[in-house]
């Protein structure tokens, strides 16, 4: 113990002496574990770690429905039907069952209305997770039924935020979609569930259906909108609830219709949720992030390894002293390990420093979905930091310590201080090829994102994303519900739109406006659909036909060209006005090859007496995604009762960008009628925006973890030409005396710092290249062998190499020969 | 105590066999104070790193304390070396990260002296070699006699059977040089082995008998 005290105590005595050297090795660890310790935050928040608060979540299960659509196609998904959730009761192997649905909506209404998150939970939802309110009480089997007074449950952070923490929280209520719920309870502190995400509110699921839903939704074994919780009881398997689970599932279902199909099984699946069948798209990309981050760690332990080896040869007098008087050579080697776990301690801590850091630019550039505890500094995320800092300072110090104990005392001591033997470093090249081949790897993968999501950004879309709002408002809230008549002005929800769309054509921001019953990147309409002369109709792999029924001015506004015939007038909306359409360019193409479009006929929603006349071709658009070129795609004028949807949605022109304009819209319709919901406006480039999530995702995470691990590659470069140049200062300076020119010098320094960069840039090449076949899935519009990607990170690599080994070379240029033989 | 024989040392250079020593038979009694005298690369500081087991790398016979150092492994010769040998360089090597009392300290260390034991051995040594007072400083604070005089005390710190010198006063002036070689010999009289090696015919004065080499031989 006294020894390894000792040990400690020279070591950070000799880190004091080397000031930049202790700076630079602690700032590459605390980059490279500070990466790692953001990632291993999120990595656990959102596979490892139960959800905060839940009892025994090792025996709490999310329920899946793997489903059969015939053809051998089948799919595994949480939601389900609410009558199928409560056949899980009839399944034995559960001491409790429970139901939630996820919703929007609308709290107050006219001017003041704001939009929350609620959760409609069955009654059971709290007790099952183990879970009672810190202020109040949970809700009671009397408060989860249909026609029950509304109450609510508030989350502690919605309490405090936006309620001040009022003690008398309890006798207030929620004017939430239509009803005013009584707050019956306060839910603790960071308890959000079985999932990450908190809600503001908590609703009774039943009671709340007229307000997130239909009431038909709570009968019907066709709407899957609810996902379900199950607590094992004591004593049963996994295995066997399934099971059990599985053949209740199917008696249910067979009861219910014996024409339904009766193939569904149960599936359970751990409580979080990315662990379960279904991995989420967040989950996917913290994997990749970690993996990318690990390739990080890897090139900052190469580099420290670099920096303690040309330390060891520095030292190589010393050691050789050490083992002249009696030092064995585990000795030597614990005496340095320990400098190199001091360094690492640093580092890490230094990390936390990052971590806090890295942990907001992860929200908000990589998982904006991320809730703020992922990236907390926990004490599983402490305990992780340090591991991996103990773990680095072996990694990256065992090497060099083992090569300094290696030391020929007698020819070590001849010599003096200067490393005599003059070897080349074959195992600092080494090193440095490793950090220039990891580096290359994550420049190729940022210039092939980067590529693929400018391809994406340059698309032509067919919509002008940056001068156009959509705008939309729950219905439900809004007290309009549907008729059954075919969709027309008289439509409660048809006619708020076309008022809320009166009003704000006249606002002075807004160039034009339209309604329509289909939105951009929201849901598509599709109908029975015949063309005269055709038995059959194209199919896509986008599917369709679709259709949108629109308002005058509807292709004016979306910035939809129309390249034949013309678009939809206020005359076409008239009812009893001959039935027009407009079709897309790649309905016309396939549906009329080489015969012209306009005059043909459509038969639509089975009318097959009347004739839909096509008046125009409208410019393909990309509305149903980015990677969609081609849909067939008509639009038919609102009002002339063709099809049933009503209008559910308004999109707005503004005579500026509309990220500037949204929030006046915003308020202006909010105005426009008495005690409207929420009103929810946003730009199409924002509506397209998750479209380019995983190429922006890639991009910026290669980017980024490029770019440092570039920083810390070069560094090390720096560092080790700069050690060289010192160790053959004499050397060099012969070579001056003897004749050489700077150029000379130069080259000789340079020459080697390039040898190690190029043998790492080829095989990062390969490496990368390789890689590149790999994610060709994830890219858009690029090859794996990308030029330009590959050139544009090589060019990178070699000019900061160059940079780098400038520096040093330039000193050697300038060693006075004279000071040079003279240097020992 | 040491009996070398047919020991040689050679570098191979570029296929052919350079010899640094050749055929070497060399005696040394306990108690002795033996010169090794040699023009410069003669192989003299060869030969005492070899006696010190600094360096491995030759072929022979040598023994010492009866112990066949030639049939030994590494970690036998460097614990046998660790027991009974100390080493005085013409460069002083002391550790510049150490203070003088460190300096002292390490051998011990080495040889898992427990602490309190080395406190005493370390305050005793400073004190016979009058460098109490400069216990807490860094070699680079020392006069180079000084440094040589905690080189020496290092050397001796745990009661070594064998003294190796190389040049011990190369680097100094006469009267510290005069003042380092006094002291070789009271610690020889103490009952020390010692060999020097050494240019100067003064240094050799102290000693007992001389040992010349010439091209890695010993001539007489």
């Amino acid at each position: 113990m006294d020894a390894i005290l000792q040990d400690l105590r020279y070591a950070l005595r000799g880190l004091a002496r080397s000031p930049g050297f202790a700076i630079a090795v602690v700032a590459t660890l605390a980059l490279g574990i500070g990466a790692n310790t953001t990632m291993f935050g999120v990595l656990d928040t959102l596979l490892l770690k139960p959800p905060a608060r839940v009892r025994d979540p090792g025996r709490v299960a999310r329920v899946y429905f793997n489903r059969n659509f015939g053809e051998g196609v089948t799919f595994t998904g949480a939601s389900t039907s609410f009558p199928s959730y409560e056949s899980l009761k009839d399944a034995t192997g559960f001491s409790a069952t429970a139901a939630w649905f996820d919703g929007q909506l609308s709290l107050g209404h006219g001017a003041e209305a704001k939009s929350i998150k609620v959760r409609g939970v069955t009654a059971s939802y709290f007790p099952l997770l183990g879970v009672g309110p810190v202020l109040g009480r949970s809700f009671s089997a009397a408060d989860d039924k249909l026609g029950a007074e509304p109450v609510a449950i508030v989350s502690h952070r919605y309490w405090l935020r936006s309620m001040g923490g009022e003690s008398g929280v309890l006798q207030r209520s929620l004017p939430i979609g239509r009803h005013s719920y009584a707050i019956v309870g306060v839910a603790p502190e960071g308890f959000s569930g079985a999932d990450l995400e908190e809600p503001d509110v908590w609703l009774p699921l039943r009671t709340a259906t007229p307000d997130l839903n239909d009431v038909e939704a709570l009968t019907s074994r066709n709407w899957f909108w609810v996902r379900a919780l199950v607590r094992l009881a004591s004593g049963r398997t996994l295995a066997a609830a399934e099971a059990s689970a599985t053949l209740a599932e199917r008696r249910a279902a067979s009861a219910s219709d014996r024409r339904r199909d009766t193939s569904t099984s149960v599936v359970l699946g751990p409580i979080q949720e990315a662990r379960g069948p279904r991995m989420s798209g967040d989950a996917k990309v913290a994997l990749w992030v970690g993996a990318v981050a690990l390739m990080v760690l890897l090139v900052a332990c190469a580099n420290v390894g670099n920096l303690l080896l040309s330390r060891g040869l520095r030292r190589r007098r010393e050691m050789a002293i050490r083992a002249g008087l009696g030092a064995g050579r585990g000795r030597l080697v614990r005496q340095l390990l320990v400098e190199s776990l001091v360094l690492a301690i640093g580092g890490g801590a230094a990390a936390l420093l990052v971590a806090m850091w890295g942990g907001a630019a992860v929200r908000a550039f990589l998982l904006p979905g991320l809730p703020a505890s992922a990236t907390l500094l926990q004490t599983r995320v402490l305990v992780f930091t340090a591991a991996v800092a103990t773990l680095t300072g072996l990694l990256a110090g065992v090497v060099p310590a083992w090569q300094a104990s290696r030391t020929d005392v007698a020819e070590s001591l001849r010599g003096g201080g200067r490393d005599v033997t003059a070897t080349r470093g074959r195992l600092r090249s080494a090193l440095v090829a490793t950090q220039m081949t990891l580096t290359l790897v994550l420049l190729v993968g940022a210039g092939l994102f980067v590529h693929s999501l400018r391809n994406a950004q340059s698309l032509d879309y067919g919509l002008d994303l940056d001068h156009v709002l959509e705008a939309s408002v729950d219905a439900q809230s809004a007290g309009v519900s549907r008729t059954d008549s075919p969709g027309g002005p008289s439509d409660p929800q048809s006619a708020l739109y076309l008022r809320l769309l009166e009003a704000i054509r006249a606002n002075p921001a807004v160039s034009s406006a339209a309604a329509s019953v289909g939105e951009p990147y929201g849901w598509s309409h599709s109908t029975d659909l015949r063309v005269s002369g055709r038995d059959s109709l194209p199919h896509l792999s986008s599917g369709g036909p679709y259709f949108n029924a629109v308002t005058a001015g509807f292709f004016a506004t979306t910035g939809t060209r129309i390249v034949r015939g013309r678009g939809i007038t206020e005359a076409d909306q008239v009812r009893g006005a001959s039935p027009v359409a407009v079709v897309g360019q790649t309905f016309a193409r396939l549906v009329w090859p080489g015969r012209g479009p306009i005059g043909q006929c459509l038969y639509v929603n089975g009318n097959d007496s009347t004739c839909v006349q096509v008046v125009g071709v409208a410019q393909d658009t990309r509305a149903r995604g980015v990677t969609e070129a081609q849909t067939l795609m008509y639009y038919i004028p609102f009002g002339q009762h063709l099809v049933t949807p009503p209008i559910n949605g308004l999109l707005i022109r503004t005579r500026g960008p509309a990220r500037l304009a949204d929030a006046e819209v915003q308020r202006a319709l909010q105005r426009a009628e008495p005690n409207l919901p929420y009103v929810s406006v946003r730009s199409l480039a924002e509506a397209v925006a998750p479209q380019w999530r995983s190429w922006r995702l890639g991009a910026t995470m290669f980017t980024a973890f490029g770019l440092l691990a570039l920083a810390i590659a070069a560094l090390g470069l720096y560092a080790v030409t700069a050690y060289g140049v010192t160790q053959r200062t004499q050397e060099i300076g012969v070579r001056i005396a003897l004749g050489a020119q700077r150029p000379h010098v130069v080259r000789l320094v340079v020459t080697q710092a390039a040898r190690a960069t190029a043998i790492g840039a080829a095989v990062g090449l390969v490496i990368a290249l390789g890689l590149g076949r790999a994610v060709v899935a994830l890219l858009f519009d690029v090859k794996p062998v990308d030029g330009i990607s590959v050139l544009g990170a090589v060019a990178t690599l070699l000019a900061v190499s160059g940079v780098a080994a400038f520096f040093p070379a330039r000193r050697a240029a300038r060693i006075d020969p004279m000071e040079a033989l003279r240097y020992e | 105590m040491i009996t070398l024989r047919n020991l040689e040392k050679c570098y191979d250079t570029g296929g052919a066999k350079t010899f640094v020593l050749r055929q070497v038979n060399f005696d040394v009694a306990p108690g002795e104070f033996v010169t090794i005298m040699g023009p410069s690369g003669a192989g003299k500081s060869t030969l005492l790193a070899i006696l010190g087991m600094l360096d491995g790398q030759w072929t022979g016979e040598y023994e010492f304390l009866s112990e066949a150092v030639h049939k030994l492994s590494v970690k036998q010769r460097n614990e046998l070396h660790k027991h009974y040998i100390g080493f005085v360089f013409q460069q002083y090597h002391l550790i510049d990260g150490l203070t003088v009392e460190e300096n002292l300290d390490i051998p011990l260390s080495y040889r898992n002296v427990p602490k309190k034991e080395r406190q005493a051995i370390v305050a005793d040594t400073l004190d016979r070699f009058q460098i109490v007072a400069k216990k807490k400083l860094f070699p680079n604070q020392l006069s180079g006699g000084q440094q040589q005089l905690v080189a020496v005390a290092r050397a001796i710190v745990a009661s070594p059977k064998l003294i190796l010198a190389d040049e011990p006063t190369g680097n100094l002036h006469s009267s510290q040089g005069r003042e380092i070689m006094e002291l070789f010999k009271k610690l020889n009289a103490q009952g020390t082995t010692i060999i020097q090696v050494t240019h100067s015919e003064v240094n050799a004065s102290y000693g007992d008998r001389v040992v010349n080499l010439l091209d890695g031989w010993i001539v007489k």
